[in-house]
């Protein structure tokens, strides 16, 4: 009963707060008065943290809706999918706070005078920070529902209602809730890092945890900096403990293959809500009160038996590769014109040079972080109780925006004088490197008993362990690691080119930095040709280096 | 009794439940060029009240068949007339019972089997007390709260029935719904199964098996559709006047299996007074190779009694192999010419009789030979080799010659056969880092490498 209280307060505080909140969303705003607005009280933090966490939750469901909606859209047609994915692809690999400066003025015109307008340019970065990867997600549930449900779902006459709650919903809840998760802790670093930007030489500020550190680098408060980071981690604990486990323990249920789990996740959380007797009449009436809607939903969405057969076999038509490959080459053709005529030669191929900078750095990140967590992931992966410990303290390292961080590292380097040329890969490291050591831990943990038992009884030792054995083994966790850390590392580097404190700046050549001063002068066609070489630096070694070695995995160490 | 001189007098005159004329399913060749036909001139009528088993080896097209009657595919050629009208989109008229079972983990026992009837629209009443009669039938009534995954394969079958039967379907359609099974669960399945219909009791009007076990055919069937393979066309259908309940032992029960055995592993004996001739050995058969494995052909070979040899049901027994398992093997031993299949019964050819009895080396120098000399595949790859100054053949170069002919799975399915048979017996090399075949004499240079290493 004590406990039915308990959550009902609880509730009803999460409802009221989420209201007050949102209704300061559209508060006026000039633009005029703005950094004003941030108070370096660490009192104000939790609100602070509170006002940043909403808008993660709502451009989570915002996510949520596009990827289902576009997810569905591409695995029933061909020509979506052959179209749409390719796209969705290229549209990962542009830096997400590159857009944020394109689409802020944009918003702002859209609500002239509320904060609404950077309220929705927030969101919208968080979203593209997210929705791609959940795209994917979604339509690979998609297809991998297995043949014969698919059947049994269209004999049974299931309504178009029916296959969506009964059958595609239920089957990518897990990959979902899991790549969810992932893009959530992933997006705290978007979320923070649009609450205070510089646009077309004038400053927007949104109230919330990181537009407060960006005031307390203005002011050089680094024990606000550090209250702050301080507030995430326990943001990061909560999110965990009374969202995510909880979801991610409910939705075990949804398991495709008919066996149970071998280890099945628990959530303290989720015990307390499902014994609660109140929650479950709630549930009941609910439930009985939505009965009829979904009735009404299964008759509205009835195939009417007339509906022609779905091909199984999916074949796109050819032109569709023809109409692409034109498509992409009169693009090409217009947008080198149109950047020649615009910012010249010199300045395209100084771009590119910046690219290369950068490139270095990405590699230096991945390159670093593999040499130096290989080993200890190794020391913890063989270990189970210890990796049981260590992985959710990864994780929840990985959480944490790096650019949180950041201010801590600028004092130090400003400090010693250590030039930001080699500093700033420490910097895109920060986010990055968790990547790397959060897979390959977990690589190293999932090489099966009896390989780890032959490795012992015939002594495998020092060099041949890790040829032969330990690498080989790791092989595909590594690189899953790498591709998500060097994505990290490129979005990254245009924060970490370029770092303040205070009066202090310290800048150094790179794109991520080209991308960052093009964005704080306002210098459109500069800040594309940033955009645009930094996407295909990305899309390129995606395509080039990844991919080539991921299918390699797949041949030379899949089963 | 009464059903029974029903069934077996065949309601000729009353309207077919479904009518299938001419179709034909093709599928895309694996290299886009041509088409393969799965299913070829098939004309079939299901009556009410029959059960009908279409009987034929992988390769048939029988689930295809199946997937046609049920309209969730579309044929390429012909038509299909459910109560004289043409089918289009899913046929309201059936149920499937699925190989793997297709029951949704997340959804309750009776959840499962309700979920027919809540797409129908009906309340909620009367699907439960729907729902639970037909667990009532399956005997799984006690069971109704529980999840799939807590269920064993042959009760999660039990539910897959009971989802099926609570349609009450003019037409249920099981493909191969005990293959999936334990041999005594499966037993004690079609028991039951056959038990309902016998008494009559059964709530579906007409029933289509697919199966590839003849005993299976001749317990439930009221009549057997043989299908041929590649493509799949109708070599004929065997009547099954035997009363029910079936007893398995029974002297007319076995005689109908040795017949039926007699066609399955003979593709060219012409089935009854068949209207088809069967035209065989086309250009496709050619360069097919049956998915078994060469270790497989020889372990049959010593198990083959020299002079006499032995019947191909009583060799199925013995090994409890299921008859989808043995063709194959069949097929390769007579590919090679090591084993000869005459009506129902194996004997072994004089060079399979050689290598039964030779050394391990010995054996491995007959299959070599045996290849070169039948194997057309096998020839074609040894001609490119030869005619390729580094004696190295590219993997696609055969990959493009099966994909002519068979579509992308087939291909594939037979690549592999052909790579396990020249590894098994060394008569090339094959690396699949490169995706390159080689002559097998460079295997010393090989060696040489290994050391250096």
């Amino acid at each position: 009963m004590l406990l039915d209280f308990a959550l009902l307060l609880l509730g009803l505080t999460v409802v009221v707060g989420i209201g007050s909140l949102s209704s300061q969303m559209a508060v006026s705003f000039h633009p005029q008065a703005q950094l004003t607005g941030v108070d370096l009280n660490p009192l104000l933090l939790p609100y602070y943290a509170a006002r940043s966490s909403l808008r993660m939750f709502i451009a989570l469901a915002i996510s949520l809706t596009i990827a289902v909606a576009v997810g569905s859209f591409t695995a029933r047609s061909a020509v979506a999918e052959r179209l749409v994915l390719p796209l969705v692809d290229v549209l990962q690999s542009v830096p997400v706070l590159g857009f944020l400066a394109v689409i802020v003025p944009f918003f702002i015109g859209l609500f002239p005078g509320s904060l609404l307008g950077l309220e929705s340019a927030a969101l919208f970065a968080i979203v593209t920070g997210q929705v791609w990867n959940l795209i994917f997600c979604y339509h690979q549930s998609l297809r991998t529902i297995p043949a014969e449900l698919r059947e049994a779902s269209r004999v049974y006459g299931f309504t178009g209602w029916q296959q969506m709650v009964r059958l595609e919903l239920p089957a990518s809840a897990i990959p979902m809730v899991w790549n969810g998760m992932m893009s959530f802790a992933g997006g705290w670093f978007f979320a923070t890092q649009s609450e205070a930007i510089s646009v077309n030489n004038s400053n927007y500020t949104l109230p919330g945890i990181g537009s407060y550190v960006a005031a307390a680098i203005a002011r050089q408060r680094l024990d606000c900096v550090l209250w702050a980071l301080l507030m995430m981690l326990v943001l990061i604990v909560i999110t965990d403990q009374f969202f995510w486990r909880p979801i991610v323990t409910w939705s075990e249920q949804f398991r495709l293959d008919t066996n149970s789990a071998a280890t099945p996740s628990q959530s303290w959380f989720l015990e307390a809500l499902q014994q609660s007797e109140l929650l479950r009449q709630l549930g009941h009436w609910l439930g009985s009160g939505l009965l009829p809607m979904g009735a009404a939903l299964n008759r509205w969405t009835r195939s009417r038996g007339r509906d022609g057969p779905a091909p199984l076999q999916k074949q796109d038509p050819r032109w569709l590769d023809n109409l692409v490959l034109l498509a992409g080459a009169v693009a090409t053709v217009v947008a080198c014109h149109h950047s020649l005529q615009q910012v010249g030669l010199g300045e395209t191929l100084n771009a590119f040079g910046q690219g290369l900078l950068t490139f270095g750095r990405v590699l230096a990140v991945v390159g670093g972080s593999t040499l130096i967590f290989l080993p200890l992931a190794v020391l913890i992966g063989l270990r189970p109780r210890w990796a049981a410990l260590l992985q959710p303290v990864m994780l929840m390292l990985a959480s944490i925006p790096a650019n949180l961080l950041f201010p801590f590292f600028t004092v130090v380097f400003l400090f010693c004088g250590m030039p930001l040329f080699y500093g700033c890969v420490v910097l895109m490291a920060m986010g990055a490197q968790w990547y790397v050591l959060f897979n390959v831990t977990a690589g190293a943990s999932a090489i099966p008993n009896d390989l780890r038992e032959m490795s012992q009884v015939f002594q495998l030792k020092g060099r041949q362990r890790w040829r032969r054995f330990l690498l080989p083994a790791m092989f595909s966790a590594w690189i899953t690691g790498a591709v998500t850390a060097s994505g990290a590392a490129w979005n990254a580097s245009i924060v970490a080119e370029l770092v303040t404190w205070g009066s202090h700046t310290l800048q150094t050549p790179g794109i991520g930095s080209y991308i960052a001063d093009a964005t704080a002068h306002g210098d459109q066609p500069r800040l594309f040709l940033g955009l645009v070489v930094m996407a295909l630096f990305v899309v390129g070694t995606n395509r080039l280096v990844w991919r080539p070695l991921y299918r390699f995995a797949e041949e030379r160490y899949g089963n | 009794m009464e059903t029974d001189a029903l069934l077996a007098s065949q309601p000729v005159t009353s309207q077919p439940l479904l009518k299938v004329r001419h179709v034909a399913k093709l599928f895309r060749s694996a290299d886009g060029s041509s088409r393969v036909a799965v299913l070829d001139d098939i004309d079939l009528d299901i009556q009410p009240g029959e059960v009908v088993a279409l009987l034929g080896r992988s390769g048939s097209g029988k689930s295809t068949l199946l997937r046609l009657m049920a309209g969730l595919i579309a044929p390429s050629e012909g038509r299909i007339e459910r109560d004289g009208q043409p089918l289009r989109g899913v046929n309201r008229d059936v149920a499937i019972v699925f190989q793997s079972f297709a029951l949704l983990p997340w959804l309750t026992v009776l959840e499962n089997t309700a979920v027919g009837l809540e797409a129908r629209g009906l309340g909620e009443k009367e699907v439960r007390r729907r729902a639970l009669r037909a667990l009532a039938l399956v005997g799984l009534e006690g069971s109704a709260e529980a999840y799939p995954r807590e269920l064993s394969g042959g009760m999660r079958q039990r539910v897959g029935f009971a989802r099926a039967f609570v349609m009450e379907p003019a037409l249920m359609l099981m493909d191969e719904p005990f293959s999936a099974l334990d041999v005594l669960t499966a037993e004690n399945l079609r028991r039951d199964i056959d038990e309902l219909w016998a008494g009559g009791t059964f709530p579906a009007g007409s029933i289509v098996i697919v199966t590839h076990s003849i005993e299976e055919a001749v317990l439930l069937s009221d009549r057997v559709v043989l299908l041929s393979a590649n493509p799949g066309r109708i070599r004929g259908v065997v009547p099954n006047p035997l009363p029910r309940p079936r007893d398995d032992t029974a002297p007319a029960f076995r005689s109908l299996v040795d017949t039926l055995y007699g066609y399955m592993t003979d593709p060219d004996k012409p089935v009854g007074t068949s209207p088809l001739a069967v035209e065989q050995t086309t250009s496709q058969d050619a360069l097919a190779l049956p998915p078994a494995s060469l270790g497989a052909v020889v372990d049959l070979l010593s198990l083959v009694p020299e002079q006499e040899g032995i019947s191909v049901a009583e060799l199925a027994d013995e090994l409890v192999l299921e008859l989808d398992d043995l063709l194959p093997i069949l097929d390769a031993g007579e590919l090679l010419e090591l084993m000869a299949v005459d009506g129902a019964r194996l004997g072994l050819t004089a060079v399979g009789r050689a290598l039964a009895e030779a050394s391990e080396e010995e054996q491995q120098r007959l299959l070599r030979s045996q290849m070169l000399l039948h194997v057309p595949l096998v020839r074609r790859l040894q001609e490119a080799l030869e005619a390729s100054p580094k004696a190295e053949v590219d993997g696609d170069f055969v990959l493009d010659l099966l994909s002519e002919q068979f579509t992308q799975p087939e291909a594939e399915a037979m690549f592999e056969t052909l790579v396990s048979w020249i590894r098994a017996c060394g008569l090339f090399r094959y690396s699949r880092e490169q995706d390159r075949f080689r002559a097998s004499d460079a295997l010393e240079a090989l060696e040489d490498g290994e050391a250096q290493l």
